[in-house]
C-alpha cells in the first residue's frame, strides 16, 4: 500500500462532524471563502517571499472548490475523499509551478478563518480533519507526480486527434475499428473513455488548456451519437428511464453514455443533460413518469445536491427507482448506497441494474 | 529571521472573584516571535486581556516563568517591570486613550518622558519619523480631538512604536472602528509586524482581522485551544 492510500484509511476513522457544525460551515462558507482569499492578498501586499498575482484567479477558484468539496467531506465522513481531492489540488498547482509553501498557508488560512468565524465548539470539530490534512502534508507533497500512460496504440492514436481537433477524422478512425469488430461498447470502454480520462489529466499537467479539454469533450459526445446511430436498436422494451446530471454537475459525458446505452438497449430515455435544477427534474418526472431515474455526479461538492434531488424524489415520486453513478458517486459509495436503489461504477451495468430493480 | 520575543513556560493566572479563586489563564506554553503577526482569538472571557496583560509585563502571572532573552523576569521589581516594559513593549487599546491636553506629537512622546527630564533630540527625531512613516506629519501639532477614529488609533500605535519595541501588543485595536479605519489601522500594523525585530501580538474577535494573521492562538476558558503554530497540538518541552 503507497503512503497516501495509508494515509487515506487513516483519515476514515476521523469521527463524524455532528450536523450543528456542517449546518454552521454551510452558513458561512462564503464568508470563509472571502477570509482564505483575502489572507493571500494581505499577504502579498505585505510580506515577503513570492507573490501569487497572476495565480490569484486559479487560487480563488481552488478555495472556492476546496470549501465546497469540503462541505460535502464533512457531510458524508467522506474524509478518505479529502485526502485525494486535496493530493489533485497539490499535483494541479505543483504542474503550474506553485510553491510548497502554499499548501500549508492555505490549510492554516481555512483553520483560521473557521476559527474566527464559528462558534468555538463547532470550529473545533471542524478543524480537525484539516489539521489531519495538515500533518500529513508532506506525504501528500512527496506524492503529487502523477503518471499516466495509455494502454495502447489505439487510445493514444484517437486521444492524438481529439487534441488536433479533427473532429472528421475522430470519427472516421472510430468508425473504422467498428468495421473491424469493435463493438460500441468496447470502442466506448476501451477507446473513449481511457482517451478521455487521459485528456484530464493532461489538462491537470499542465500540457493542455481548458478548452483543448472542452474540444475533446464535444468531439467524443459527437462520436457516441453517431456510434448509437450506427448499430440497429434492440428491441423497445416497455421501459422508461431518465438520466440526468445532478444539479450543479457540468460533466455530462458520462450521463450521455449511459443514455446513449440505455437506448441501444431498448429503453425510452428522457436525457435532461447537465445543469437542469432540481424544480425542472422533478417536473419532467411526473410529467413521464419513468420507472427508473439515474443521476451522475462527477464531482464531490455535487454529492449533497445529489441526495438533496434524491430524497426529493423519493418523496413525490416514491415508486421510482432511483440509480446513482459517476466517479464521485463511486468515490462516496459507502455513504451513497442509502439515498439509492442501486449504484453503479460502470455504465454497462445500467441497463441489468435498472432491470433488476423493476 | 523571526526571533523568540517572549516565552511563557507553564504560566498561569488565578483571579479572586469575591467568593472563590478561579484559574483563568491554564497552564500555557507560548513563544511568541517577532516577524509575525499574531492574532489570540477566542470568545469574550476567555482570558485574551490576561494573556496579552501577562505577554507585556502588566500581569503578573501566578505562576510560571516569562521569558525575555533567555532571562526569567516574571518575578522582578515593579520598577524593573516597567523599565522593561518601556524598552521591550508598545501597546495598542481598543480606544485610543490619547491625552486630550496633549498634541498628536506630544502625545506620541509620552513614552519617552523621563520625569523631569526634557525629551532628546534622539526621540524628537524619532517623533517626527514614525509620524512621517505613518502619513502624520502635518498633524504633528493638531489636537487628538481634531483627528478622526482611525487618525487617533495610528498616532497611539505611533506612541507605542516610539521606543521601537520588539513587540506591539494591541488589545481590540479595530473593534471601535469603521471598516476604513480599521482596514488602515490593520494595514499599518501588518506592515510593521514584518520586521524581523519586531512583531505584532493581537487580541481580537473581529472577524475583519483574521485575514492578517500569520499565526492564531485560539483561547477557550482560559486554555490555548488551537494553535497555527503547532498545528494545533499540544506542544511539548523542546
Ligand atoms: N482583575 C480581575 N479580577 C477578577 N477576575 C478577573 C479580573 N480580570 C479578568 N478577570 C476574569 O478573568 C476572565 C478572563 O478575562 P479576560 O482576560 O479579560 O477575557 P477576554 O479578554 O478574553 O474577554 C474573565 O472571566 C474575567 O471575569
Ligand atoms: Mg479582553
Amino acid at each position: 500500500m503507497d503512503r497516501l492510500e495509508e494515509i487515506k484509511s487513516a483519515a476514515e476513522k476521523l469521527p463524524a462532524i455532528s450536523e450543528d457544525a456542517i449546518s454552521k460551515l454551510c452558513q458561512s462558507l462564503p464568508r470563509l471563502v472571502q477570509l482564505v482569499n483575502e489572507k493571500f492578498l494581505i499577504d502579498d501586499k505585505f510580506c515577503c517571499g513570492k507573490p501569487l498575482d497572476k495565480h490569484m484567479k486559479i487560487v480563488k477558484n481552488i478555495h472556492k472548490n476546496f470549501g465546497d468539496a469540503l462541505l460535502a467531506v464533512y457531510q458524508f465522513s467522506l474524509y478518505d475523499v479529502l485526502i485525494h481531492e486535496f493530493a489533485w489540488i497539490v499535483s494541479t498547482l505543483f504542474y503550474r509551478d506553485f510553491e510548497k509553501d502554499y499548501f500549508p498557508k492555505m490549510l492554516n488560512a481555512w483553520i483560521m478563518a473557521i476559527h474566527g468565524t464559528i462558534e468555538p465548539s463547532r470550529s473545533r470539530e471542524l478543524i480537525q480533519p484539516l489539521r489531519f490534512l495538515e500533518r500529513n502534508l508532506s506525504v501528500i507533497l512527496e506524492n503529487w507526480d502523477i503518471s499516466a500512460k495509455l494502454e495502447n496504440e489505439n487510445q493514444e492514436e484517437f486521444m492524438n486527434l481529439l487534441l488536433e481537433k479533427r473532429r472528421r477524422d475522430a470519427t472516421d478512425y472510430t468508425i473504422s475499428l467498428l468495421d473491424s469488430g469493435y463493438s460500441p461498447d468496447d470502442l466506448c470502454h476501451g477507446i473513449l473513455i481511457p482517451a478521455m480520462k487521459q485528456i484530464g489529466l493532461l489538462w491537470q499537467k499542465n500540457q493542455i488548456t481548458v478548452s483543448d479539454e472542452h474540444a475533446a469533450t464535444e468531439i467524443t459526445r459527437y462520436i457516441i451519437y453517431r456510434l448509437c446511430d450506427s448499430i440497429p436498436r434492440k428491441q423497445a422494451l416497455p421501459h422508461r428511464v431518465l438520466v440526468s446530471c445532478v444539479p450543479g454537475e457540468e460533466h455530462e459525458l458520462g450521463a450521455e453514455m449511459v443514455a446513449s446505452y440505455l437506448e441501444s438497449q431498448g429503453w425510452t430515455v428522457y436525457f435532461t443533460g447537465h445543469s437542469a435544477p432540481d424544480e425542472d427534474i422533478v417536473v419532467v418526472i411526473s410529467r413521464y413518469m419513468p420507472e427508473v431515474i439515474l443521476l451522475t455526479s462527477t464531482l464531490i461538492s455535487n454529492l449533497p445536491s445529489t441526495v438533496e434531488l434524491s430524497k426529493r424524489i423519493r418523496q413525490t415520486e416514491p415508486a421510482s427507482k432511483i440509480i446513482l453513478g459517476g466517479r464521485a458517486v463511486v468515490r462516496a459509495k459507502r455513504r451513497m448506497q442509502e439515498f439509492a436503489d442501486a449504484l453503479i461504477v460502470d455504465y454497462r451495468e445500467a441497463h441489468l441494474t435498472a432491470i433488476r430493480l423493476l | 529571521m523571526a526571533k523568540v520575543a517572549v516565552r511563557l513556560n507553564e504560566i498561569t493566572r488565578e483571579f479572586f472573584d469575591g467568593k472563590q479563586i478561579r484559574m483563568v489563564l491554564k497552564k500555557t506554553n507560548l513563544d511568541i516571535y517577532t516577524r509575525e503577526f499574531t492574532v489570540i482569538a477566542g470568545p469574550s472571557g476567555s482570558g485574551k486581556t490576561t494573556l496579552l496583560t501577562i505577554i507585556g509585563l502588566i500581569l503578573t502571572p501566578t505562576s510560571g516563568r516569562i521569558m525575555i532573552d533567555d532571562k526569567d523576569v516574571a518575578h522582578r521589581s515593579e520598577d524593573e517591570l516597567a523599565a522593561m516594559r518601556m524598552k521591550k513593549f508598545g501597546f495598542v487599546f481598543q480606544n485610543a486613550d490619547l491625552i486630550t491636553a496633549l498634541s498628536v506629537a506630544q502625545n506620541v512622546l509620552v513614552p519617552t518622558a523621563i520625569q523631569g527630564a526634557p525629551v532628546s533630540a534622539e526621540s524628537k527625531r524619532a517623533m517626527e519619523e514614525i509620524l512621517a512613516q505613518f502619513g502624520l506629519a502635518s498633524y504633528a501639532y493638531a489636537m487628538p480631538q481634531q483627528l478622526s477614529a482611525g487618525q487617533r488609533q495610528r498616532v497611539a500605535i505611533a506612541r507605542a512604536m516610539i521606543n521601537a519595541p520588539i513587540l506591539l501588543l494591541c488589545d481590540e485595536p479595530t473593534s471601535a472602528l469603521d471598516i476604513e479605519s480599521s482596514t488602515t489601522v490593520l494595514d499599518t500594523l501588518k506592515r510593521l509586524s514584518q520586521d524581523e525585530n519586531r512583531g505584532v501580538v493581537m487580541v481580537t474577535h473581529d472577524p475583519r482581522v483574521f485575514p492578517y494573521a500569520d499565526r492564531m492562538i485560539k483561547l477557550e476558558d482560559g486554555e490555548v485551544i488551537d494553535d497555527s503554530k503547532s498545528g494545533g497540538e499540544e506542544k511539548h518541552e523542546e
